[in-house]
């Protein structure tokens, strides 16, 4: 992406955390839904619109996370990890998440390049034995760090790898949702058959997505429990996943998110594995 | 490639000094521990690492070794990372082993300091475990020193390497990246302890138990180090990368005259070679090739020197399921020229599989996670098709906690020809139980 489209998005971006922050201001005080006047929007941009809610706002950000894993039996494990992310183009990013805990994942990095609807190039820098493993692109669909998350979830599902089609609008804990149904196109590729998903007509967030088996059992859900404006930006703060086959569940807490502080894209090559690039990740 | 020639012989300049006392070398790490526990107390850091316990047992009282209980140990290891201000970074990491029969001694696993100087280049100095390539545990390119007890035993991955005294030196070229590792003095493969496992005598050929052969070692000068180069850049998707190598045979696999008794040694060789490794099907593929160089006179002809060959591997990895993979990687070794040499053995024992010029290997493995990523199963099976041999794995391991994993294995093995590689421990197949605490 040039300097002047990464600007002109970031300008579109403020521009629209401010009109989200008018608009849901005046909703307060008139009491009615935001929805664009019952009008159901095309099914391709909505979903595009949620992606880039979700994942792409800011030009670079930086945040910790606090991943919270509960067995059906109540046992608790915990993940401490920090995450960089760079946008690189048109729904083109780069993550690199360096954990802190627990202690047999500590300095594990993984690192993501992401390529809109094409497969993510993905590496697991290993520690103890200082190699750095390719991950498949289908296995993205794997567990994220034995959580309820997969890696897909912390890099977003690109909206050209599924077929979709909105279902209509609803309410949603109180707020207006668009109810927007995928399904994807390359059914091998996924464990899930299809998947229902309830954006904010408000954020454009995806406030909660179901996802289903393919014989039609709910497998897995995704709730967006929290959000906040950080720098200007609508930030998902507190998210959970429970995967009603295995009776687990898992709540990610986001904290310390600091957006536009000009990361360097260098940072996020495969020689940054080995050790993380000081300042930007402090190791504990 | 792992070989297995000379495997079980002593090197006359051991890895790793061994003391006498009980519990020595894990006290000395802890307090190793102790005196980095006060210089984080003054940094405000921590000192990390793990604790393992470990015992390996053999069902079978078959073959020459009658000890049942292959190995007992604890194993304490304690590190630490500090960090500069200008990215650099000084590694620490101390091993304790105790062997509960045997003997303590402490090993230092990790002592580098890292400088980045500017953005081009790189520099690592000091004992370091050094690994790189895309193949899983078969090495067509990397030839840095491996530990082949802990590979039997079943040891955890960090521990199928052996650590390197080495200058690392890194530079980004464009798109290119020249790493050079040069150690000093030559560091040969760490060779199965044969108090544990039969092991032939190289001379003879034959099995033994417990031959007590000593490898003669290259000097230790620089002329007599090695050097390991590495190209690589992304090529699309995919990545690249050249090798080159001048040093020794990772194992003695060649016999000589020394105070006229004959005597294993490493012969000397040069290596080229290239990997690739990217996106394939539905998962990844990796493809790899070297030709190997014996720089000895002789060799081709002379039955104590292995030839010059060639070795090619290809494999692939892929996820059915979010919590299944499966991988398979296909060898193979060729034996360039020596042609004559083959013959003569052939005229001896026609059915033996060092007559045949190429060598064919399959790997195949498969791993499943079940409760939410708390346990995890897993099967790997090596099979030499020209050897006629084969070596199968079983692993089960649960995480009581984040902190504590208990694992058990077993390790089986099969051979039609008794002193050859997997055919060797055909009796010999083996239980092991581990528990890891991180600390």
């Amino acid at each position: 992406m040039s300097g002047a489209s990464v600007a002109s998005t970031r300008s579109r971006e403020v521009r629209r955390a401010g009109w989200i922050a008018s608009a849901a201001l005046a909703a307060l005080a008139l009491g009615t839904p935001l929805s664009s006047e019952g009008q159901a929007p095309d099914a391709r941009e909505l979903a595009v619109r949620a992606y880039e809610a979700a994942y792409f706002p800011g030009d670079d950000v930086q945040w910790e996370v606090h991943l919270e894993v509960t067995d059906r039996r109540d046992r608790v494990r915990t993940r401490e990890m920090e995450v960089l992310r760079i946008n690189t183009g048109a729904h083109r990013q780069k993550y690199y998440v360096y954990f802190h805990e627990p202690s047999a994942l500590r300095r594990t990095v993984f690192l993501v390049w992401t390529r809109g609807a094409e497969d993510d190039d993905r590496w697991l820098y290993l520690p103890a034995t200082d190699l750095t493993q390719r991950i498949a692109g289908r296995q993205k669909r794997n567990s994220f760090a034995g959580s309820d998350f997969t890696y897909e979830d912390v890099t977003g599902r690109h909206p050209d790898q599924d077929d979709l089609e909105v279902l209509g609008d609803e309410m949603l804990d109180g707020r207006p949702v668009w109810v927007l149904r995928g399904a994807p196109r390359d059914a091998d590729e996924v464990e899930f058959g299809h998947y229902v998903m309830y954006i904010d007509q408000e954020t454009d967030l995806p406030l909660k997505g179901e996802f289903h088996t393919p014989d039609g059992q709910l497998h897995r859900t995704l709730t967006l429990e929290s959000w906040e404006v950080i720098d200007g930006y609508v930030t998902p703060t507190r998210q959970r996943a429970v995967n009603h086959q295995t009776g687990s569940s898992t709540v990610g807490t986001m904290s310390g998110i600091r957006y536009d502080q000009e990361i360097p894209d260098h940072i996020f090559e495969q020689r940054f594995l080995q050790r993380p690039p000081t300042p930007w990740i402090q190791p504990r | 490639m792992m070989t297995w020639a000379g495997w079980g012989m002593r090197s006359r300049r051991g890895p790793g000094g061994k003391g006498t006392a009980a519990w020595k070398g894990v006290v000395a790490v802890m307090a190793m521990g102790g005196f980095m526990g006060v210089a984080d107390g003054v940094a405000g850091l921590q000192v990390q690492g793990h604790l393992d316990f470990g015992v390996a047992v053999r069902p079978s009282d078959a073959g020459p070794h009658d000890d049942r209980i292959l190995d007992a140990e604890t194993r304490l290891l304690l590190e630490r990372q500090w960090y500069g201000d200008r990215g650099e970074m000084l590694d620490l990491r101390f091993l304790g082993i105790q062997e509960f029969r045997g003997d303590g001694r402490v090993e230092i696993r990790q002592a580098s300091l890292f400088i980045p100087l500017g953005r081009r280049l790189e520099i690592t100095a000091g004992r370091q475990v050094l690994s790189w390539g895309p193949a899983q545990f078969e090495f067509v390119n990397d030839r840095f020193a491996k530990d082949f007890d802990s590979f039997f035993l079943g040891r955890d991955l960090e521990y199928l390497k052996a650590p390197n005294d080495a200058l690392r030196v890194r530079s980004f070229l464009g798109r290119w990246t020249l790493d050079a590792a040069v150690m000093p003095v030559f560091q040969g493969d760490r060779l199965p302890n044969p108090e544990r496992f039969p092991v032939p005598n190289p001379v003879s050929g034959e099995a033994e138990a417990n031959p007590a052969f000593q490898a003669d070692l290259p000097r230790e000068s620089l002329s007599d180090g090695e050097v390991h180069i590495r190209l690589d850049r992304r090529l699309g998707r995919w990545e690249g990368a050249l090798y080159a190598y001048r040093g020794f045979t990772g194992t003695p696999e060649g016999i000589r005259e020394v105070d006229g008794a004959p005597t294993p040694f490493h012969p000397a060789m040069a290596a080229v070679g290239f990997s690739l490794r990217g996106p394939f099907l539905a998962g990844l593929g990796w493809l790899e090739a070297a030709f190997e160089d014996i720089r000895e006179e002789d060799a081709g002809t002379s039955p104590s020197l292995p030839p010059d060959r060639w070795l090619a591997l290809a494999g692939t990895r892929w996820s059915p399921s979010p919590t299944r993979t499966w991988m398979v990687q296909a060898s193979a070794v060729g034996q360039a020229g020596a042609t004559e040499l083959r013959e003569t053995l052939r005229a001896l024992d026609p059915g033996h599989p060092a007559v045949e010029s190429i060598h064919y290997r399959l790997h195949g493995s498969v791993t499943q996670s079940l409760l939410a990523e708390r346990m995890e199963v897993g099967g790997r099976v090596l099979w030499g098709i020209t050897e006629e041999d084969a070596h199968w794995r079983v692993r089960l391991a649960y995480e009581l906690s984040d902190d504590l994993v208990f694992e058990v294995r077993y390790h089986g093995f099969a051979g039609t020809h008794p002193a050859e590689r997997f055919g060797l421990l055909r009796d010999h197949d083996l239980f092991a139980l581990r528990l890891r605490y991180h600390l």
